[in-house]
């Protein structure tokens, strides 16, 4: 429990500063809102012109971007990717903070099994990410309620909502996989960024690309808000991927963890 | 007497290069052992290993009668380490650093944690990262001896510490090791052991090629020498059992003597000497010459 406690304390600011950095960028988008809608028509006949692939890349679904939700998912895929790199960061500087700083050989030292350790800290980065989506998706539901005026599906909105929180388990839980498998990380955010960017770039390919397949190499196309919107659920094949790439990497870090050799820096 | 330590032919490659190679001690307890070397011989490997930080490659070593390894929660319950390198947690205040540390030991350690930091003279409202290399050492010292372990672990303890401080910490060592505890220290320098160990083992290139009482490490001490004289003297002057790496450049000799010291004074006294320096060789130097024959 302490090591959780401890976690938590370490990484709640920065966790502080990501809700307001997604809340911000939320905001942002919706507050072009009022000023699209009431120019709806010429703005659709204008992206109209966008070429297919950039519009799909942004999320942008002509179709349903005239009413809040269609138009909130094109926002979403903005918060997704801020979330993924928050994730991703969690992830990976959640081991190797600790060789760079040293305090493995505190940590580990302490009775404390290695498997306990992990079990405090996935705890901790779980409760902080999923803190992050809750105050994040209450505090833009209720702004997206006010613009809505009655036309707001709730049940729509949470299911997009926690997309957020899914996409960003998968991404931590990649990140920590690469932390512990790593035999040092200099710094976090590089690795980090080039990560989520990867993924984020073989999205583009993805939804570019004639067949589905590719899409089931990068989280960010395993929710498509269009899809939500239309049929209410998640697709059961790219759900269910994404929790088998989550159960995977947990379950290696785990095994590497207890094996891995701690050195000193 | 029952042994803290044993380790059986405890062996640890990483991939291909050498880490230690079938490193056999005891350490009785309530002895103060000390561990040798130079650096890279494998000390802090050994320590490591016995720590369950890292994994061995054969053998096997126990703590308390447990499996290092497998047992290695349970034993720490009872173990004090003092890692050579400082560490940090970003922002933290000394007094959260020693209050997470003595979270995971369940007793009250609040009144030896005070106790450790004035001897000390550590300021525990100060930020870690704000601290000197000297004063970080120190919080690694109370961290690792505010829960009263019943066996200490200390690799290269001394580095970083000013003279003064050194001593205050053998002190506190020494109190420990009144109090019941087992200390297992590791360290380069020869002189330091010899100020607190009972019994040393000396590792070279991942073995260990010597167990000793630190008084017979001792009895027969190790002194440089340089003599300046006023005359050219005969090369074979100072030619007597026990003088090694002997180098001559005009009237000086500089040699390292293992022995009786009285022999070389009465070589000295024979002739008229313009200077003389007699110093502790460091570890490198013994090794050498004296260990690496004895291999």
């Amino acid at each position: 429990m302490n090591v959780f406690r401890q976690e938590i304390k370490m990484n709640l600011k920065i966790t502080f500063l990501w809700i307001l950095v997604l809340c911000t960028l939320g905001l942002i988008f919706l507050s072009f809102f009022p000023l699209i809608q009431t120019d709806m028509k010429i703005f659709l006949k204008l992206m109209d012109n966008f070429p297919p692939a950039l519009k799909a890349v942004m999320g942008i679904v002509s179709e349903t971007f005239s009413t809040p939700l269609g138009y909130y998912s094109f926002a979403l895929t903005f918060v997704i990717l801020s979330g993924a790199i928050q994730a991703m960061n969690l992830g990976v500087g959640i081991i190797s903070k600790e060789t760079r700083d040293k305090t493995a050989d505190f940590l580990l030292t302490k009775p404390i099994s290695r498997r306990g350790i992990l079990h405090a800290k996935i705890s901790a980065s779980v409760a902080l990410l999923a803190m992050t989506g809750l105050v994040y998706s209450v505090f833009i539901g209720f702004i997206i309620r006010a613009f809505a005026s009655g036309d707001f599906d709730v049940r729509i909105y949470i299911l997009l909502s926690v997309t957020i929180f899914i996409s960003q388990i998968i991404f931590y839980s990649i990140g920590l996989l690469v932390s512990v498998a790593a035999r040092k990380i200099k710094a976090v955010l590089p690795v980090s960024l080039s990560i989520v960017f990867f993924f984020y770039a073989l999205s583009a390919f993805a939804v570019t690309s004639e067949s589905d397949k590719l899409r089931f190499f990068t989280p960010f196309q395993y929710f498509k808000p269009e899809y939500i919107i239309q049929n209410g659920s998640y697709e059961t094949a790219y759900l269910i991927t994404g929790i088998v790439i989550v159960i995977v990497s947990v379950l290696a870090s785990y095994v590497w963890f207890c094996k891995k050799d701690v050195h000193s820096v | 007497m029952t042994n803290t330590i044993e380790i059986n032919n405890l062996t640890k490659y990483y991939g291909k290069s050498r880490g230690i190679i079938d490193v056999s001690f005891t350490v009785e307890e309530g002895e103060i052992f000390g561990f040798i070397g130079p650096n890279g011989a494998g000390k802090s490997t050994t320590i490591r290993t016995l720590l369950a930080l890292i994994y061995p490659t054969s053998g096997s070593a126990s703590i308390f009668g447990m499996d290092c390894i497998k047992d290695a929660p349970e034993i720490a319950k009872r173990v004090g380490y003092l890692p050579s390198e400082v560490f940090y947690y970003d922002g933290m205040k000394v007094k959260d650093l020693l209050n997470y540390s003595a979270s995971f030991y369940k007793k009250d350690c609040s009144k030896r944690m005070k106790e450790l930091a004035g001897r000390l003279d550590l300021d525990l409202n100060r930020k870690i990262d704000d601290l000197s290399f000297g004063n970080k050492k120190k919080v690694g010292i109370v961290q690792g001896l505010l829960h009263s372990p019943d066996l200490i672990i200390l690799d290269e303890p001394t580095l970083g510490l000013d003279p003064l401080m050194q001593q205050i910490f053998f002190d506190l060592i020494r109190e420990e090791n009144e109090r019941g505890a087992t200390v297992l220290m590791s360290s380069h320098i020869l002189n330091e052991v010899q100020r607190i160990c009972s019994r040393v083992a000396i590792i070279k290139d991942g073995k260990i090629i010597k167990l000793e009482k630190i008084s017979t490490l001792q009895e027969t001490s190790y002194k440089r020498f340089k003599i300046e004289t006023q005359d050219k003297l005969p090369d074979d002057t100072f030619q007597i059992d026990g003088v090694s790496d002997m180098k001559i450049a005009d009237n000086t000799f500089s040699f390292i003597y293992r022995g009786d010291i009285n022999l070389i004074v009465s070589r000295i006294a024979s002739h008229k000497i313009t200077n003389l320096w007699a110093d502790e060789p460091d570890l490198e130097e013994i090794f050498l010459h004296y260990y690496s024959k004895e291999v």
